[in-house]
């Protein structure tokens, strides 16, 4: 019985989730979602930059 | 077995859409996902950094101190092309009706999108309910494969 409320408790959080996705209007392609470069890509750069900079390397 | 096919299928009903339309969806919000995780961790990264710059003596003891933080972004850059390739595999879908493609592409997303919440983990992150949401998705649609 346990794991049958488990199914359903997993459906409706999966059904929820799309539900919502729906009412944002979550159509949208990857690419117009995601930005060129991701910021943590940006920041590791910088921080490169920075670290080779203080150590000369 | 069962319970996959159920996941998958109560979500296309209740949207009442085509499969690529609810494939579309959940690429779209794997996405935000990943957006979001972006603006937790690279203030984060930066934080980090700072710290380690300044404690570290030598190159070698602050790539140490980044490591963790270096895996996440490995990750996220992973997860991001997994990403841009299951959407190329998605538009072939909606272009040519051949859905194998798309299918072929969701493992890999959901390898990286798994391999990203670990990172995520090891980095003591309070990981986004996005990325959740988005596992639940990607994972939804292998089940509808599998059962």
């Amino acid at each position: 019985m346990a794991d049958g409320w488990g199914i359903v408790e997993g459906i409706l959080k999966v059904a929820s989730v799309l539900v919502s996705a729906l009412r944002r209007g979550d159509q949208e392609t990857v690419d117009k979602v995601l930005s060129d470069d991701l910021k943590i890509t940006l920041q590791r750069a910088i921080a490169e930059a920075e670290a080779q900079e203080k150590f000369g390397s | 077995m069962r319970t996959g096919l159920l996941l998958a299928i109560l979500p296309l009903l209740i949207l009442g859409c085509q499969p690529p339309q609810a494939a579309q969806t959940a690429l779209t919000t794997c996405a935000h996902a990943l957006v979001a995780v972006d603006d937790v961790v690279a203030p984060a990264y930066a934080s980090d950094h700072a710290g380690a710059l300044e404690d570290s003596e030598t190159q070698e003891e602050y790539d140490a101190a980044m490591q963790t933080w270096n895996n996440v972004e490995e990750g996220m850059r992973v997860t991001r092309q997994a990403l841009l390739s299951a959407q190329d595999a998605l538009n072939a879908w909606q272009a040519s009706a051949t859905e194998a493609t798309f299918r072929a592409s969701l493992p890999a997303l959901l390898g990286a999108l798994r391999g990203l919440l670990d990172l995520l983990m090891v980095a003591q992150v309070d990981v986004p309910t996005e990325l959740h949401e988005a596992l639940g998705l990607v994972t939804a649609f292998l089940e509808v494969e599998d059962g």
